[in-house]
C-alpha cells in the first residue's frame, strides 16, 4: 500500500469559497465610492463570514480546536496575538519547506536526520497553531522518510506544499475579513478611528 | 483520520516483516533440506547390495558345510568299503594259504571238494563281499588227460561250458564254494578277464583284481579276485619266472561290488542323501563304472572323489559321491539378509520421514518466528497506534469539551443548557474511558511499573475526598475518611496509583450512592485482622438490631464488621499503645487494609462474580443509568495486585457495598526523605496545637472521624453525645471550640445554655458541622449562635485548619475550599506575577506557550535552546518555573534539566557550606530548586517517571491546554501562595 494514497483525499476538490460572494458584495462600491465595509455596514455579516470560514476549515479538518485556543489567548493585552503567531508560523514554515525541498532535491545526499528534524519542527509548530492537516501530512511524510521512500517523500512534499498554500490562503482570507471587521468596528466609533 | 491511521499501521507492520523475511536462517541444519527421496533411494540400493553380500557370506559358509558333509560322508564310505574289501582279500589270502598247506604240502591231499565247500561255507561270514570262492588248479596241457580222468570230467570253457579246446595250460576249478559250484571244472583261463588276472596274479604273487565285468550267473557287475597258490614257499625276492614255475593253482573270488556297496551303504546313515559311484580308473581316460548308474543325475554341482585302494597296485579305483538332491537353499542366510535389509530399509524410511518431519518443523519454526516477529511488530504498532489514537481522540475531545464549556458560558435556554451539559458529561466520560483503556493496555503490556517514593497517605486521601466533595455534598451523602494512628505518616509506594485506586472506589461509591454515607478507612492489615477475628462473634450477635445506628450515617452497611462495635476496638487499641502488635515496629513492610464502605444500591448477587472483569457492569441498565464503563474496577484490581495485595468486596443489594483491599508499602525512614521541597507531610498549620475541642455527636464513628481530623491538627478532642452534656462539661474543661453536628443541633438541643455561659467565661467558638445546608437552615444556625463558622463536610484536615484559622483569625486567609471551583481563575491567581522561562526550539510553539502563560498573568521569557536556557538560569536567577521542550536539537530537555539540577546542587552546597555573605539578599532557608515542567506532544512516552528521572517535576502536554496546565502548575504553586500578588 502506498503511504500517500490516502493523502490524495487531502487534495481539495474545488471548495466553494463561501465568503467570496460576500466579499464581492462588500467590496462593491456604494454610491459614495467607498467600499461598503468601510462604512461600517455588514459588520455582522463579516462576523458571520468569519465564523463560516472557520467552521468550513474545521469541517475540512484544515484547522482544529488548537486554533480556537489560540484565539482565546488573544485579548486586550495582545490584540494581534493570532496573526502574530501565524505570521511567525508562515515565516518559519516557508523556511522549513524550502529546506525540505532542498534536501529532497539533493540527489547525492539523503540526509533523513535533517529531514526528520525539519519535519518535527514543522509538525510542532503546525500542531501549535492547530493546522491539523499540515500536521497529519507531516506525519505521513515522516513515515515515508522512515521508510526511505524517496518518491513517496517527493509526493508528500508536494501534497504538503499544496496543503500549506491552501492553509495560507485561507488564513489570509480569514485575517482579511477580521481586519475588515476591526476596521468596520472602528468606523462605528469615530474616536477610535481617530486614534488609529 | 481513522483510515489514515490504519494505513499507517499496516505499513509499519509490513515493513518490519519484510525486513525479517529478508534475513537468513540463523541456525545450521544437519538435515538435507531437499531431495530426501533420492537419499532414501540411494540408501535402499546401497543396503540392497550389502544385504546380497551378507547373504553370499552366510551362504558360502553354508555351502562349505554341505561340501564338508559330502567329503566326510564320501571318505567314510570309501574307507569302509576299502576296509571291508581288504578284510575279504585277506581272508581269501588265508584260503590260499589253506589250500597250499593242505592240498599240496600234505600228501596225500587232505582237502577235497567237500571239505573245501564246507569250510568255505562255514567261513563265508568272513567274506561278506565275496559271492563265492573257488580254487582252480594249474593244469598244463600235458597233464590234461590225467587230470580229467582223476576228476572224472572234462575241462570246460567258461563261455559255453563245453569241453575246452586244447591250450597250453588250463585252470579248471577243482574246489568251489557251494554258491559257485557251477564253476566246477570250468577253465578259468578261458575267460578273458580271468586269464589276464591269473597271469598277473602268478607273476606278482599278490592278489589282483579284474576290471569290472558282468559276473557269471548274476547280472551284477563284479570283479574277480585272484590269488596264486604256489607249491613251495617262495623267497621274497623270487623272480617272475620262479613264481610262474611255482604256481600250482589259483584261488579266486568274485566280488559282487554292486550288492557289496549297496549293502555297505545301507548300514550308513544318510544313505538316501548321496549318490555313490565306484569307478575303476586303471585307464584314466576310460573309467569303468563298478557301482552306480552311468547316467548323471543328482546334484551335479558337488562332487567328491575319494581314492580306493583295494590292495591291487595295478588297478586304481575311486569313489565319487554326489548329493541326491540339490543343496537346499540356505533359509537362514536368506532370512537373515532379508530381515536385516527390512530393518535397514525401515530405518532408512524412518530417517526419511524424520528428515521430512524435521525440515517441516524447521520450516514451521521459521514461519513461526516470522509470525512472532510480525506479531511483535504488530504489538509495537498497536501501542503506537494506541498512543497516537488516544492523542488524536484526546485532542479533539478537549476541543469539544472546551467548546462546550464556552457554549455553557453563553446565554442558553434551559433545554439547550441541558443538552450542552449532557454533551459535556459524555465527553468527560469518554476522556476518562480513553485514559482508562490506555491504563489497562499499559498494565496488560506489563509496562506499568509502580514507583516507590515516599508519600503521605493522609493527604492523598484528603485530596481524593476533596475531588468528590462537591458531588457528595449535592447528593447529601456523608463522605468521611479515617486513617488509623498506627499507619505511618509516610510510606513508600506509588502515590499516583494508590490515589487512582482510591479515586476509583470512592468514585464508584459516590456514583451508586444516593443517601447515607461513604466511609474510607485505612488500618494496618494485621491489626485490623486481629481485631476482626476477635470480635467476629460479637458482630454476629449484634447484627440483627443494634447495627442500625452504629455506622457512619446510621444506615445499614453491607459489611457489619465496619460498624462501631469493631471500630471501637480499633480505636481502643490505639489508645493503649502498649498493646501494639509485635511486628509493627520491626518489619520494613507496612501492609495496609483500606476499605471503602457505602450505602448505595449494592451489587446484584448474580453480578458479583463478574465485577472485576473489564467492561462489566452489574447490568446494562446500570451503565444507562449511572454511566461509566466498568473498566475502573478491573484496573483497580490490577493495580492492587501490583501493590502486592488483593481486593475484595462484600455487597448486599439495596444496602450497600464495602470494597476493601490490602496493599503493601514500605516503611519510610525519616532520613530517606531526600527531597525536602516535596510536601510529604501534611502541610498542616501547627497553630492549633494544644487547643481543646468538644465534639457533640450522637454517632460514634462520625465523632471518631471528626476527632481524627482535629487530632491531626493537634487539637485535643472530647466527644459528648449532646449539647447538654457539653455544657455540663464546660465548667471544668473550658474547651476552645465546640463542634456540633447539624443533625444533633436540629434534633432539638438549643444553644441557649451555652450562650448563657457566654458572659461568664470567654465563650468557646461554636462551629457547625454539616454535609449540606439550605439557606434557611444557615440563617437559622446563624441566628441560634453558630455565628462563628460552618464547616462543610467532607472534613479534611487542611480545610478544617482553614476554617479554624478563619475562626480564630490566625494566619492568612486561605480559601482552600474554593480552590477547585474555577480552574482558570485559580490558574491566573497561581501564575500571576510569576516569572516563567519557556524553552523551545520551535518559534511558533514558543510564542504560543508564552501567549498562553501571559494570559494567566505570568511574566514570560523565552529561550530557543537548552544552552540558552542554561545561560539564563545561571544562579542566581529570578525564575519561578521553567517549561522545557523535550525534543530539541543539540541539547534536549532532559539533558538541559540534568544540567540545571547539577548547577542547583552545586549552588546549594555552596550555600550550606559556608555562606554568611551569600544569604543576605536571598532567604537563607530556601534551596535552589526550580520547578521544571516538560512539554511534550507524546502522551504515552512522557510518563512522569521518565521526566522525574532527569529531575523534572512534571509535564504538560503540547499544545497547551488550560486544564492540563492547571493540573501541572497547581502542584507547585498551591503550597506557596503567590508572593507578588
Amino acid at each position: 500500500m502506498n503511504p500517500l494514497t490516502h493523502l490524495s483525499s487531502y487534495v481539495h476538490k474545488k471548495t466553494p469559497k463561501l465568503s467570496e460572494v460576500n466579499l464581492r458584495f462588500l467590496n462593491s462600491k456604494a454610491k459614495t465610492g467607498v467600499p461598503l465595509w468601510l462604512l461600517g455596514f455588514g459588520a455582522v455579516r463579516l462576523r458571520t463570514d468569519m465564523n463560516r470560514l472557520l467552521s468550513l476549515l474545521f469541517h475540512q479538518g484544515v484547522l482544529d480546536e488548537q486554533f480556537l485556543q489560540l484565539q482565546q489567548l488573544q485579548d486586550q493585552t495582545s490584540p494581534n496575538f493570532v496573526s502574530e503567531v501565524v505570521t511567525i508560523y508562515f515565516h518559519e514554515s516557508e523556511k522549513q519547506l524550502r529546506n525540505l525541498r532542498n534536501i529532497l532535491l539533493d540527489r547525492e545526499m539523503w540526509d533523513y536526520v535533517k529531514l526528520g528534524i525539519h519535519l518535527n519542527q514543522l509538525m510542532g509548530s503546525s500542531s501549535s497553531i492547530g493546522a491539523k492537516r499540515v500536521r497529519n501530512i507531516c506525519a505521513a511524510f515522516r513515515t515515508a522518510v522512515e521508510q526511505n521512500n524517496r518518491s513517496a517523500c517527493m509526493r508528500a512534499l508536494e501534497v504538503l506544499e499544496h496543503e500549506y498554500c491552501y492553509l495560507k490562503n485561507k488564513l489570509h482570507e480569514l485575517f482579511q475579513i477580521e481586519q475588515q471587521r476591526v476596521l468596520g468596528d472602528a468606523v462605528r466609533y469615530p474616536g477610535v478611528v481617530h486614534q488609529q | 483520520m481513522g483510515l489514515k491511521m490504519q494505513g499507517h499501521h499496516h505499513l509499519v507492520a509490513v515493513s518490519l516483516s519484510d525486513q525479517q523475511l529478508g534475513t537468513k536462517r540463523k541456525y545450521t541444519s544437519y538435515i538435507p533440506r531437499t531431495n530426501q527421496g533420492k537419499y532414501l533411494a540411494l540408501w535402499i540400493i546401497a543396503f540392497g547390495f550389502v544385504a546380497v553380500h551378507v547373504y553370499r557370506c552366510i551362504d558360502a559358509g553354508h555351502q562349505q558345510r554341505i561340501q564338508e558333509g559330502l567329503v566326510s560322508m564320501c571318505d567314510q564310505r570309501a574307507r569302509m568299503l576299502q576296509d571291508q574289501f581288504s578284510v575279504c582279500v585277506n581272508h581269501v589270502h588265508a584260503l590260499a594259504v589253506l589250500v597250499s598247506t593242505f592240498h599240496y604240502y600234505k600228501n596225500p591231499s587232505v582237502i577235497d571238494q567237500e571239505t573245501f565247500a564246507e569250510y568255505t561255507a562255514r567261513t563265508a561270514f568272513e567274506r561278506p563281499l565275496l559271492s563265492g570262492v573257488a580254487y582252480a588248479q594249474r593244469v598244463m596241457d600235458s597233464q590234461r588227460e590225467d587230470f580229467e580222468s582223476q576228476h572224472g570230467g572234462t575241462i570246460r570253457t567258461m563261455a559255453n561250458k563245453e569241453p575246452s579246446p586244447h591250450r597250453d595250460e588250463y585252470a579248471p576249478v577243482i574246489f568251489s564254494q557251494e554258491t559257485v559250484s557251477y564253476l566246477n571244472l570250468l577253465d578259468m583261463m578261458s575267460g578273458e578277464e580271468d586269464r589276464e588276472n591269473i597271469l598277473r596274479a602268478r607273476s606278482t604273487g599278490k592278489a589282483v583284481l579284474t576290471s569290472p565285468f558282468k559276473l557269471l550267473g548274476s547280472h551284477h557287475l563284479g570283479v574277480v579276485l585272484t590269488i596264486p597258490v604256489y607249491k613251495s614257499k617262495l623267497p621274497p625276492n623270487a623272480s617272475v619266472r620262479d613264481r610262474i614255475e611255482a604256481t600250482v593253482g589259483y584261488l579266486g573270488g568274485a566280488f559282487d561290488v554292486e550288492s557289496l556297496v549297496e549293502n555297505l551303504l545301507g548300514q550308513l546313515a544318510g544313505n538316501q542323501e548321496i549318490i555313490v559311484k565306484v569307478y575303476d580308473v586303471t585307464n584314466m581316460l576310460d573309467p569303468l563304472i563298478m557301482y552306480g548308474r552311468q547316467a548323471q543325475y543328482g546334484d551335479l554341482t558337488r562332487l567328491r572323489v575319494s581314492p580306493l585302494d583295494f590292495g591291487d597296485p595295478f588297478r586304481k579305483h575311486q569313489m565319487t559321491c554326489r548329493y541326491l538332491h540339490k543343496a537346499p537353499i540356505s533359509w537362514t542366510a536368506i532370512t537373515t539378509a532379508f530381515l536385516g535389509y527390512v530393518i535397514v530399509f525401515l530405518a532408512g524410511y524412518m530417517f526419511y520421514t524424520g528428515a521430512i518431519h524435521i525440515v517441516q518443523v524447521e520450516d514451521d519454526f521459521d514461519t513461526m518466528q516470522q509470525l512472532k516477529v510480525r506479531a511483535e511488530a504488530a504489538d509495537v504498532t498497536k501501542s503506537q497506534f494506541l498512543a497516537t489514537v488516544s492523542h488524536e481522540i484526546r485532542t479533539p475531545m478537549n476541543g469539544i469539551l472546551g467548546m462546550l464549556a464556552l457554549l455553557l458560558d453563553t446565554d442558553l435556554s434551559s433545554t439547550q443548557r441541558d443538552y450542552a451539559q449532557t454533551a459535556q458529561a459524555c465527553g468527560r466520560a469518554l476522556i476518562t474511558l480513553i485514559n482508562e483503556v490506555l491504563d489497562r493496555a499499559k498494565i496488560e503490556a506489563g509496562k506499568l511499573e509502580l514507583e516507590a517514593v515516599p508519600f503521605g497517605l493522609r493527604s492523598i486521601l484528603d485530596d481524593v475526598l476533596s475531588l468528590f466533595s462537591e458531588k457528595s455534598r449535592n447528593k447529601g451523602i456523608e463522605l468521611a475518611v479515617f486513617v488509623s494512628d498506627k499507619v505511618p505518616q509516610i510510606v513508600m509506594g506509588d502515590p499516583g496509583r494508590f490515589r487512582q485506586v482510591i479515586t476509583n472506589l470512592v468514585g464508584n461509591s459516590v456514583k451508586f450512592t444516593e443517601q447515607g454515607h461513604i466511609f474510607v478507612q485505612v488500618h494496618l492489615a494485621e491489626h485490623s485482622k486481629a481485631v476482626q477475628d476477635a470480635k467476629v462473634d460479637n458482630c454476629m450477635n449484634g447484627r440483627s438490631n443494634s447495627c442500625q445506628l452504629k455506622t457512619l450515617s446510621g444506615r445499614e452497611a453491607a459489611d457489619d464488621r465496619n460498624s462501631w462495635d469493631k471500630f471501637k476496638h480499633l480505636i481502643a487499641d490505639e489508645e493503649f499503645p502498649f498493646q501494639v502488635l509485635t511486628s509493627d515496629g520491626s518489619s520494613q513492610n507496612v501492609k495496609l487494609m483500606v476499605s471503602v464502605e457505602d450505602t448505595g444500591i449494592g451489587i446484584p448477587l448474580h453480578a458479583q462474580k463478574l465485577i472485576f472483569m473489564p467492561f462489566m457492569q452489574a447490568d446494562s441498565s446500570t451503565s444507562r443509568h449511572y454511566g461509566g464503563t466498568g473498566i475502573g474496577l478491573s484496573i483497580s484490581k490490577c493495580l492492587v495486585e501490583l501493590m502486592g495485595g488483593q481486593i475484595s468486596f462484600i455487597s448486599r443489594p439495596q444496602i450497600g457495598s464495602t470494597f476493601s483491599f490490602m496493599a503493601n508499602f514500605k516503611r519510610c525512614e525519616k532520613n530517606m526523605v531526600s527531597d525536602p521541597k516535596r510536601s510529604l507531610y501534611d502541610d498542616l498549620p501547627t497553630a492549633f496545637k494544644g487547643l481543646k475541642a468538644t465534639v457533640v455527636d450522637t454517632k460514634h464513628i462520625r465523632a471518631a472521624v471528626t476527632r481524627y481530623h482535629l487530632k491531626r491538627l493537634g487539637v485535643l478532642v472530647e466527644v459528648v453525645t449532646s449539647i447538654r452534656t457539653a455544657v455540663s462539661v464546660l465548667g471544668s474543661g473550658q474547651p476552645d471550640m465546640i463542634l456540633v453536628e447539624k443533625d444533633v443541633w436540629l434534633s432539638g438541643d438549643d444553644l441557649s445554655s451555652i450562650q448563657a455561659f457566654g458572659p461568664v467565661l470567654k465563650s468557646p467558638k461554636m462551629i457547625l458541622l454539616a454535609t449540606n445546608i439550605t439557606g434557611d437552615e444557615f440563617d437559622k444556625a446563624k441566628a441560634s449562635g453558630f455565628s462563628d463558622t460552618l464547616i462543610m463536610k467532607p472534613l479534611r484536615a487542611s480545610m478544617v485548619a482553614a476554617c479554624l484559622q478563619q475562626v480564630f483569625g490566625a494566619g492568612k486567609k486561605v480559601e482552600q475550599g474554593k480552590v477547585m471551583a474555577n480552574g482558570s481563575v485559580y490558574l491566573r491567581g497561581l501564575l500571576c506575577g510569576k516569572k516563567i522561562l519557556v524553552v523551545d526550539d520551535n518559534r511558533v510553539n514558543r510564542r504560543v506557550a508564552a501567549g498562553a502563560l501571559k494570559k494567566f498573568g505570568a511574566e514570560v521569557e523565552c529561550a530557543d535552546s537548552g544552552k540558552a536556557a542554561l545561560d539564563l538560569l545561571q544562579i542566581p536567577h529570578g525564575f519561578d518555573a521553567c517549561f522545557m521542550d523535550i525534543q530539541m536539537p543539540e541539547m534536549d530537555g532532559f539533558e538541559a534539566t540534568r544540567r540545571i539540577r547539577l548547577m542547583e546542587r552545586q549552588a546549594n552546597e555552596q550555600q550550606t557550606n559556608g555562606s554568611i555573605d551569600g544569604s543576605c539578599d536571598t532567604p537563607t532557608t530556601t534551596e535552589w530548586h526550580l520547578p521544571i515542567l516538560a512539554m511534550t506532544a507524546d502522551v504515552i512516552h512522557a510518563t512522569f517517571e521518565v521526566c522525574q528521572k532527569s529531575g523534572m517535576d512534571g509535564y504538560v502536554s503540547k499544545p497547551f491546554q488550560e486544564e492540563n496546565l492547571y493540573q501541572a502548575v497547581a502542584k507547585f504553586f498551591e503550597s506557596k501562595p503567590a508572593t507578588n500578588s
